[in-house]
């Protein structure tokens, strides 16, 4: 995918550092997502990458530094203050409701709407794009498959119409096959006009979604680029897409 | 479907008030029986209430006790020395119930920061620092000489309507609330919040007001109750009024009936203290009734793990998916055999 040159920046993060208790993950993250663009973030395991997303989305606040969005500092901004402005996180681990049904735990997307004739158009609109939802509406959400939990997980996500959407390995522990599908839905998503920040560990198939892309290292964006170049660069390749493993394997 | 249900439960609602409405006027004189019930249904309110945090928030409070021994004192305090027509102590219950809401706020923003096994260990802690402040606080609270609510000047012939009526409102009420908190956003915020408190902060709950909501609500109700029981009892003694045992009342019969339901509560109640007084007068004074207490709960939790209501419903519900199972299995094999030529043209043997 090309990357998005001249768009407007919907989220800048500006020197942003955060942790848990005194220590600190991330020290000095600088990131921009424009509109209507697909950023992945890929990186070694402990590097920070899950960290951004909670501090964008207000999981966790910055100690320092700063997060705008769409033009306003939302740095101290609780997390129901950011869904309202539109940016919703789809975390890492499953986050849907188990005892609650596919229904209510997509309608819990909707949790602050105040509309409820809204709710049901976007309930609508939701199921439209998301077969599952429809399909396996009183099923209760725990027992789906991993891949079907995170289509309705995806489902969920658009109940708020949001401008941006954090996307946390999205395809851990899935078969192939629900990895596959998975992706294609991420890049629906991106087609909708959307900006998606992804965090993958299977970093060959975020960037082959994304329009940008920036490896983290150690609390830090050592490396950014588009997803094509990041694909093809040697060093990427070398250390987060498998490549020269071969070489290194000993021998029998 | 769903209009048919809420038929159905109006129906039961109005049968179950219904009845107890009219018990008093039916059975008249019979003292027993409306002092039995007025405990029965004290129960049933408490427990309703507890239900409030500890079913439908999941947080296990084992504190309740304070806040009805807080209404029970607050009655004593007031009406110490005269009641003014015997009335006038209902009238104030809101004000009881404002003032335990208030008082719970901090305790239960402190204490609803810890969950599960750590909560009730706080919550407990309230509870015997409140038994404590009773006995020791001797000028407000009379000390281990407890305290005395001015006698009523009702009719001895319906002396204890009042009180039976004033503990029926209170169950109405405290299902009520239930009813209302399972039907807004608060139920689906309490729901989300027993679920996983993490998850529910991601789709937008308030988690700390919710929680803050259950239990103001929950102990204000409760406080209500103590004052009703303290003004019928006439007495409050501390080992009584935050007494640990009317806690562990409230939770076992929510447990017993189920936990974050409607009628679950009342259920329990209307099954345990029956069943306690009906022992206790077959056993005597010789504590073996408590054994039989004992069993009854046991019996139940051991067919009935999840409480009675959930575990029925759950029964019915694995009954029905059974029955669409084998429906849907024998359209599966007729599907199957249908494909297998299919199969063994292509030579695929599966």
């Amino acid at each position: 995918m090309a990357a998005n040159t001249d768009a407007e920046i919907l989220l800048t993060l500006t020197d942003v550092t955060a942790g848990y208790g005194a220590g600190l993950i991330l020290k000095g993250v600088d990131l921009s997502v424009n509109r209507g663009e697909s950023v992945c973030l890929i990186g070694p395991n402990g590097a920070g990458k899950s960290t951004v997303l909670k501090t964008i989305s207000g999981l966790l606040r910055p100690k320092s530094g700063t997060v705008v969005f769409a033009g306003t500092d939302i740095s101290a901004m609780t997390s129901r203050q950011r869904l309202g402005r539109g940016i919703v996180h789809v975390p890492q681990d499953r986050s849907l409701f188990p005892g609650m049904t596919v229904w209510e735990n997509v309608m819990m997307g909707g949790f602050i709407l105040s509309d409820p004739n809204l709710v049901r158009r976007r309930m609508e609109e939701v199921a439209d794009a998301f077969p599952i939802v429809a399909k396996r509406r009183s099923s209760a959400a725990g027992s789906l498959s991993g891949g079907e939990q995170k289509q309705v997980e995806l489902a969920r996500s658009l109940m708020l119409d949001p401008a941006l959407i954090l996307l946390d390995e999205p395809s851990i522990g899935l078969d192939p096959k629900s990895r596959t599908s998975v992706f294609a839905s991420i890049a629906g998503l991106a087609k909708t006009g959307r900006s998606v920040l992804l965090v993958e560990q299977n970093a060959r198939s975020g960037l082959a979604v994304a329009h940008r892309a920036a490896v983290l290292e150690a609390g830090v964006v050592a490396l950014t680029g588009s997803g094509e170049s990041l694909l093809n660069d040697p060093e990427v390749a070398r250390l987060y897409l498998g490549a020269g493993a071969s070489a290194h394997a000993p021998r029998s | 479907m769903k209009a048919l249900l809420a038929r159905v439960g109006v129906v039961r609602a109005v049968a179950f008030f219904g009845v107890l409405v009219i018990v008093p006027l039916v059975t008249g004189q019979i003292g027993w029986l409306t002092n039995a019930l007025i405990f029965t249904i004290m129960y049933a309110a408490l427990a309703s209430s507890w239900n409030l945090v500890g079913g439908y928030a999941g947080y296990p409070s084992l504190g309740h006790a304070a806040f009805f021994g807080l209404g029970a004192y607050s009655m004593a305090i007031v009406f110490n020395g005269s009641v003014y027509g015997g009335y006038l102590p209902f009238v104030m219950l809101p004000l009881v119930a404002i003032g335990a809401a208030l008082i719970s706020l901090p305790i239960g923003w402190v204490a609803m920061r810890t969950r599960a096994d750590v909560f009730a260990i706080v919550t407990i802690t309230v509870l015997f620092i409140a038994q404590t402040l009773a006995f020791n606080f001797n000028t407000v609270t009379g000390g281990a000489q407890g305290k005395s609510v001015a006698p009523a000047p009702f009719d001895v012939s319906t002396y204890n309507w009042p009180f039976y009526y004033a503990m029926l409102t209170l169950l109405a009420i405290a299902m009520g609330i239930s009813l209302y908190f399972r039907r807004s956003k608060i139920g689906l915020s309490l729901a989300t919040v027993r679920a996983d408190e993490e998850k529910a902060h991601g789709v937008g709950v308030r988690v700390t007001a919710v929680k803050l909501i259950a239990f103001a609500v929950s102990c204000g109700i409760v406080a209500m109750v103590g004052g009703v029981w303290a003004y019928y009892v006439g007495f409050v003694y501390p080992q009584f009024a935050v007494d640990p045992l009317i806690t562990i009342g409230m939770v076992l019969m929510t447990f017993l009936g189920g936990r974050g339901t409607l009628w679950g509560p009342v259920l329990g109640a209307f099954i345990l203290v029956p069943a306690q007084e009906f022992f206790a007068f077959t056993f005597g004074a010789s504590q073996l009734y408590l054994f039989a207490y004992a069993a009854v709960f046991l019996v139940i939790m051991l067919f009935l793990p999840r409480g009675i209501l959930p575990s029925i419903s759950d029964r019915l519900r694995k009954k029905r998916a059974a029955a669409n199972g084998i429906l849907r299995d024998a359209s599966d094999a007729a599907s199957a055999v249908s494909a297998q030529p299919a199969a063994h043209q292509t030579g695929v043997t599966r």
